[in-house]
């Protein structure tokens, strides 16, 4: 594994440690109660504990795996990382402006984003692309398949286009 | 026997409905379009389509995704022996010697062979799990809470040892689906439980766009980071889809095997079909009079993994339809649209939904012939899927989850949820993590928790007693042996290897200097 792979895994470890204590810290706030009674805390806390115990072992075995082959050039070579951002936050964008630019606009911004992004010489069969798969979406989950999207004027326009 | 071929009549009735037959053909092409694109498997088409089966009835969602469920190993294969492309993880095997059959011109034959021996299988399989199903569910109406628990921690510590991988990974996995699973109000007490205050968690995390989110949206990031390239597609024509007299002797029992072998995989936890097809090529390699063609396009290779794979499937489905407990991560997926539709699986069903049980057996008979009549006609039409851009695929995947997750509850935090937990599966997946553990977990852990806090206030406490019992007791003993024996063996292994042998590494006693 490369330096960067290897910073990935510790980073990761860290953050599944974290979680863990967390939620076992949490878990013992509630009411464990007794082996007769197990409470709604009994559970999730000997979750939490097994958790804990698994992560922190992981932990110690990236840390260890880590100081054992010390410092290697990061690769990046062949990695898409723009796709990969684009997605996510297209993924993120998408729940923050679908309540206000309803489906149509909202839906055509995000996968013109992708698009692009995928194949960034292309911009203007991206836009059009994109038009088409959010015209063509509406019309199949709304009309089709009955879905409830978020309308506004322009989606009560296309529901209405042929009756 | 007479009870099951009226009900079995029944459910060709209904299964040949023209709604269930649309379903069913809906399914196989999707099916079989997922297994040929690599990247997008059966699970990944499921956790899309997952909350589009709200729009159907709950027959038809479980036709429609035995139909994915079947056709993804048809699809898988055809890339595999045609491109060497393994659409899918089940059909690793077939590439070795598929391809090698491509090679040799004999792809026809290769792709003939897979598709009935995945039929036989298939049909096999389905045989297997009406009885099985039958005679488990039966038995299951005796189980108290302790007996599902042992099936509950005995099918997860399973899965951990079979998924592959590194076992402490698995086993973080499967706990934190079980975390997750906790969230929301406690069934028994009421109490909110890790919800910070938020009254959308309260209702507990949706499985929906955490399963999209970790299969589809993540599959999509994993793709999307490799660089496109073009493929060439080869053509297969008609004539040459006919095995020789030879090939089809050779090939039928491995078939049969495979089938047989298939489906006693698939009752076990863990990735069914990909152990299956393994566990297949091994076997028939120790059969064979002829273990040196192996590798170099032995038709055996191809019929036997193809038919394991496939009967895997039908294995698969019985621990959910008897028990109502998931054992792969594609039927945590039938799972959810079941419970989508409001409906507990387990022993009951079979006895409360008798006419969901035969349609969905009658409609996977259908399915299977519905597979073998398109797939050999339109093999050049599938493989020529592979031709669609992936700046176009991955984006219009993005989208069907998006709208497929906000079509159920119209949340905008469910939205959300899909966008993080796909980015969680894709960082998790590039670390070497199996996210399909946690979904597993998920599924089966609030199943879990109820039946300890039932078996231990039914026994007032005592641990001995809800272990104790002997079934359960029979299930922990066995599966600890599957979880201890391997690297006990290994151990065993290395401490022979260390020992001496005598005449190799040590002086024989001179006997004449004792004289």
């Amino acid at each position: 594994m490369d330096g960067n792979g290897r910073r990935k895994e510790t980073i990761i470890a860290l953050a599944l440690l974290g979680f863990s204590a967390l939620y076992l810290v949490s878990s013992f706030r509630m009411e464990i109660g007794s082996p007769r009674n197990p409470g709604p805390g009994f559970f999730p806390t000997v979750i939490g504990l097994l958790l804990t115990v698994c992560t922190g072992i992981y932990v110690m075995r990236v840390l260890r795996k880590s100081a054992a082959e010390g410092r290697s050039a990061p690769s990046v070579a062949g990695r898409n990382y723009r796709a990969i951002a684009a997605i996510i936050a297209s993924g993120i964008l998408y729940p923050l402006i679908l309540g206000t630019l309803k489906f149509l606009v909202s839906t055509f911004l995000v996968t013109c984003v992708m698009l692009y992004v995928l194949k960034p010489r292309k911009i203007f069969s991206s836009i059009f692309l994109a038009l088409a798969m959010a015209i063509v979406s509406f019309m199949i989950f709304s009309r089709l398949l009955g879905v409830g999207l978020p309308m506004g004027p322009l989606e009560i326009l296309l529901f209405n286009i042929g009756g | 026997m007479w009870e099951i071929s009226q009900n079995l009549i029944a459910g060709f009735n209904a299964a040949l409905s023209p709604t269930y037959v649309l379903y069913a053909l809906v399914g196989a092409i999707l099916g079989t379009v997922t297994g040929v694109l690599p990247g997008l498997g059966p699970l990944g088409a499921m956790a899309i389509l997952l909350s589009f089966t709200l729009t159907m009835d709950d027959t038809g969602a479980m036709i429609l995704f035995a139909g994915i469920y079947y056709g993804a190993m048809y699809g898988g294969s055809t890339t595999s022996i045609l491109l060497n492309i393994p659409g899918e993880a089940a059909s690793v095997v077939t590439c070795i010697d598929g391809y090698e059959m491509s090679k040799r011109g004999r792809a026809g034959a290769a792709l003939t062979v897979s598709a009935v021996g995945s039929f036989i299988a298939g049909t096999i399989s389905i045989l297997g799990l009406m009885f099985a199903v039958l005679f488990l569910s039966d038995v299951a109406l005796r189980f108290g809470p302790a007996e599902f628990l042992a099936i509950g921690v005995c099918g997860l510590t399973l899965l951990v040892r079979l998924s592959g991988g590194s076992i402490l990974q698995s086993m973080i996995m499967i706990l934190v689906g079980m975390a997750l699973a906790t969230v929301g109000v406690d069934f028994l007490s009421g109490i909110e439980r890790f919800t910070f205050g938020n009254l959308h968690l309260s209702q507990g995390i949706e499985f929906l766009p955490v399963a999209m989110g970790i299969f589809g949206i993540s599959e999509v990031l994993s793709t999307a980071e490799e660089k496109e390239y073009q493929q060439s597609v080869k053509k297969v024509k008609m004539r040459e889809l006919l095995p020789t007299r030879r090939e089809w002797k050779s090939s039928v029992p491995s078939m049969f095997r495979g089938s047989f072998l298939g489906f006693l995989i698939g009752l076990i936890p863990g990735p069914s079909p990909v152990i299956a097809t393994f566990v297949s090529y091994i076997s028939e390699k120790k059969l064979s009079k002829h273990p040196e063609k192996f590798g170099k396009g032995a038709i055996e290779a191809v019929a036997g993994p193809e038919a394991a794979n496939n009967a895997a499937v039908g294995g698969a489905y019985v621990p959910l339809f008897a028990l109502g407990i998931p054992f792969t991560p594609a039927m945590a997926m039938v799972l959810g649209a079941l419970m989508l539709h409001g409906l507990t699986p387990g022993p009951n069903l079979i006895r409360d939904r008798a006419d969901l049980f035969w349609t969905v057996v009658a409609s996977m008979y259908l399915g299977n012939f519905m597979l073998v009549a398109l797939n050999l006609p339109l093999v050049n039409v599938f493989v020529n899927i592979l031709r669609v851009p992936k700046h176009i695929l991955m984006p219009t995947i993005v989208l069907i989850c998006m709208i497929g997750v906000y079509s159920v509850n119209s949340s905008l935090l469910d939205l959300l949820l899909l966008a993080v937990f796909g980015f969680v599966g894709y960082i998790l997946r590039s670390s070497g993590f199996q996210p399909a553990p946690l979904i597993l977990a998920m599924v089966i852990g609030p199943m879990i928790e109820t039946s300890l806090r039932q078996a231990l206030n039914i026994t007032g406490g005592s641990i001995t007693e809800v272990v104790c019992r002997p079934i359960g007791m029979t299930m922990y003993i066995v599966t600890s042996l599957v979880f201890i024996l391997p690297t006990a063996m290994k151990l065993l292994r290395r401490l022979q290897s260390k020992a001496p042998m005598p005449g190799r590494f040590e002086k024989r006693p001179d006997r004449t200097s004792r004289i």
